[in-house]
């Protein structure tokens, strides 16, 4: 592959990435937004491998297996398997419905690009895009632990936060040293795990995944 | 070495179900931590700063200071959660076969801990910080209740969402050293950032600072990002609460410190990170005069009191003043001591009476008088009454806030902290003086009577502090103002008294 088809390769992916967010912002099942996540997390993945095979060292390598295996494969199976024990499909519409949330996600995107105006002297003008998008999926993230009162849509706010870090983090310094990176992704995957853990107590102790049914502490 | 062996002694505690066991490992793991860290830190303020593993650990004054509250603190809960488990299988609350996974993510969140203050860097910090908030997770939703799974994942959400900002700050103080010093591992160690501090790009460090004090400002329970803390603190074993207020706060207050230390050497100077330590600290001391004074909960009392204490010290660390910095430091280390005594022995009381509604525990001195001696010192140390050390400490607070001209936040620190002093001394009076419920049986043995250590050291403190703790703190004050490569000796700016 020549350099301008990955450059333009890799733009469409950032594309992706953004659709993909707005996929899971979106979504009326969670069953749909899990899915989602999960071509979100493909996307990602593949952007890196792209990166990787232009610079060819062994820690951009090493970051897409491990991307592709935690975000990609483990966490999908993880929250899968817990959609299975709860009886609801419903993500759990607080503010906004389907189309509102989309039309909040639109505002949300347009105001990463205006912020991320002041970084533009940090990386190649065709990478202005990403950086934006970054910024935007972090904003999707935030967006949807605010209108979402499902619980498990609400770690895929999370993990959309993070992923939007990440990209940008990807964009601005072409990644933080791979000991750090490493050490991300095993944060994540640990919160992941935990995450379903009390999702699944969560279940058993209230019968729903519904985040307003614990009130009882207060004052 | 003490990080390889707490995460060691985490997993061999899996190995067996035996409580005698269980016990005598826990002490084994002690000592050796014990030890080994008292070795380190003695030879950092001995012999200045120590690292190992080709740079990758390294600890100067504060570091080792961190570290010895830590493991004191450790030592003193793991001691007092032997007993305080025992009594809770025996009630039901909680199954023998779970006692193991109790000091399994104990001694994972001890050596969480150990991480962040043995690493230079401010990218491993992160990873450190977010992973003691993973630890403690479970060990919040403990007890199987509807309560515990609620503050559990009250706490994980909110915790990781804040800390994400943490991450951003890191990323983009990154970009900003990356420019000059090439991106590898070593450009967010602090030793080396310190060198750049004056060529970094002043927007984007801005931008860094802000978000890494809303992350870790999250973790350290700064209003308005606080209302995760008191939850998770209160539904906590009071074991584990003694150790997230004692410990886990004041790590994230180091992270913060790290970063106000870095921003200081920046051409930001030293006002512009100490401004908004200062602001998040008097708007956290103000709200939580009104949470204080209408608590119903005593655990959720000690926990809204811990938010208070951190603002103290996040405004004693913003300011720019030596004497302030002095207060702020040794002010960590008795808030420390002393709310890991007191969340211990509320602990006990709740244990015996079943409740943790402040009106419904009556007269303790005379029900269990030990106990009730404790709650009193506790009580008269928490509030800063002469002459236990916090007095000291929060006089050191004052008096830098007062010589760097801020009259008015002198007031208001003042009036705030009067009026919670009034409203501990209404709590807690009721709770050791009231008429008993006749249902309760007293009687105790003197040997309660070791818990009180933390809390002798803090009265201690009040009358003099000795020659090594003021070495300590003059070195910390050094680290803090100075900054890392910075060798000058601050002389003593300020006249308080190491005796009468």
């Amino acid at each position: 592959m020549s350099i301008n088809t990955m450059d333009s390769l890799q733009q469409l992916l950032i594309f992706a990435l953004a659709a993909s967010g707005l996929g899971i912002v979106s979504s009326s099942k969670i069953r749909k937004a899990l899915n989602w996540w999960t071509i979100h997390a493909v996307f990602l993945s593949a952007l890196i491998l792209i990166e990787a095979l232009h610079s060819k060292e062994w820690e951009t390598f090493l970051v897409v297996i491990v991307s592709l295996g935690i975000k990609a494969i483990f966490i999908p199976w993880l929250l899968g398997n817990v959609i299975k024990n709860s009886h609801t499909q419903w993500v759990g519409e607080l503010f906004l419905t389907r189309v509102s949330s989309l039309v909040a996600a639109g505002v949300l995107t347009l105001l990463a690009y205006l912020i991320t105006q002041p970084l533009m002297s940090l990386i190649e003008p065709t990478m202005r895009n990403g950086l934006a998008i970054a910024f935007s999926l972090l904003f999707y993230g935030l967006l949807l632990m605010i209108i979402r009162k499902v619980a498990l849509v609400q770690v895929l706010g999370i993990l959309l936060i993070d992923n939007g870090i990440f990209l940008a983090g990807f964009l601005l310094t072409q990644g933080m040293p791979i000991l750090i990176e490493l050490g991300i992704f095993f944060d994540v995957l640990i919160a992941a795990l935990i995450l379903g853990v009390l999702a699944k107590r969560m279940i058993r102790d209230y019968d729903s995944l519904n985040v307003d049914h614990m009130n009882s502490l207060k004052g | 070495m003490f990080i390889a062996i707490a995460f060691f002694a985490a997993i061999v505690m899996l190995f067996t179900r035996r409580n005698s066991i269980l016990k005598s490992l826990n002490c084994l793991a002690l000592i050796t931590v014990g030890l080994t860290a008292f070795y380190l830190v003695y030879q950092v303020f001995t012999a200045g700063p120590v690292s190992s593993f080709q740079g990758l650990l390294y600890w100067d004054a504060l570091s080792a200071f961190m570290l010895s509250v830590i493991v004191f603190i450790s030592g003193y809960v793991i001691l007092f959660s032997f007993h305080y488990m025992e009594a809770d299988i025996e009630e039901g609350k909680v199954s023998r076969q779970r006692l193991k996974w109790y000091y399994f993510y104990i001694w994972l969140f001890i050596g969480t801990m150990l991480l962040v203050v043995s690493t230079p860097n401010l990218g491993i910090l992160w990873v450190g910080i977010e992973g003691t908030t993973l630890a403690t997770t479970l060990l919040v939703g403990f007890y199987r209740q509807k309560q515990s799974v609620e503050a559990a994942w009250k706490y994980i959400i909110l915790c990781t969402v804040g800390i994400s900002f943490a991450l951003l700050g890191t990323l983009l103080l990154y970009a900003a050293s990356g420019q000059i010093h090439g991106y590898s591992l070593a450009t967010l160690d602090w030793r080396v950032l310190d060198s750049l501090a004056k060529n970094l790009d002043s927007g984007l460090l801005k931008l860094a600072f802000l978000f890494a004090l809303v992350g870790y400002g999250t973790k350290i329970g700064l209003v308005p990002m606080h209302p995760w803390l008191p939850d998770a603190h209160s539904q906590a074993p009071s074991p584990v609460s003694a150790m997230l207020s004692g410990v886990l706060l004041n790590c994230a207050m180091y992270a913060v410190v790290r970063w106000h230390i870095l921003i200081r050497q920046s051409v930001l100077g030293p006002e512009f990170s100490g401004q908004f330590l200062v602001a998040f600290g008097i708007i956290s001391l103000g709200v939580m005069v009104a949470f204080i004074l209408l608590q119903k909960d005593v655990k959720r009392l000690l926990a809204y009191s811990s938010v208070e204490h951190m603002g103290i010290l996040a405004l004693g660390f913003g300011l720019n003043n030596a004497v302030a910095v002095w207060g702020a430091t040794l002010h960590l280390l008795l808030h420390a001591l002393t709310k890991a005594n007191l969340f211990v022995v509320t602990g006990r009381i709740v244990q015996k009476t079943g409740t943790r509604q402040i009106l419904k525990i009556r007269g303790v001195i005379s029900l269990w008088p030990y106990t009730g001696l404790l709650l009193l010192l506790g009580l008269l140390a928490i509030t800063g009454t002469p002459p236990f050390g916090t007095f000291r400490s929060k006089l050191g607070i004052l008096i830098g806030v007062f010589q760097s001209g801020r009259a008015v936040l002198g007031f208001l620190m003042v009036l705030f902290l009067t009026v919670i002093f009034a409203g501990f001394l209404y709590h807690f009076s009721s709770m050791l003086f009231g008429k008993p419920s006749e249902r309760i049986n007293g009687g105790e043995n003197i040997k309660t009577l070791w818990l009180a250590i933390p809390v002798l050291i803090v009265l201690a403190v009040g009358f003099f502090v000795p020659e090594f703790l003021d070495n300590a703190l003059l070195q910390v004050v050094h680290v803090v103002m100075g900054g890392v490569g910075n060798a000058e000796p601050i002389a003593r700016l300020f006249a308080v008294p190491t005796g009468f």
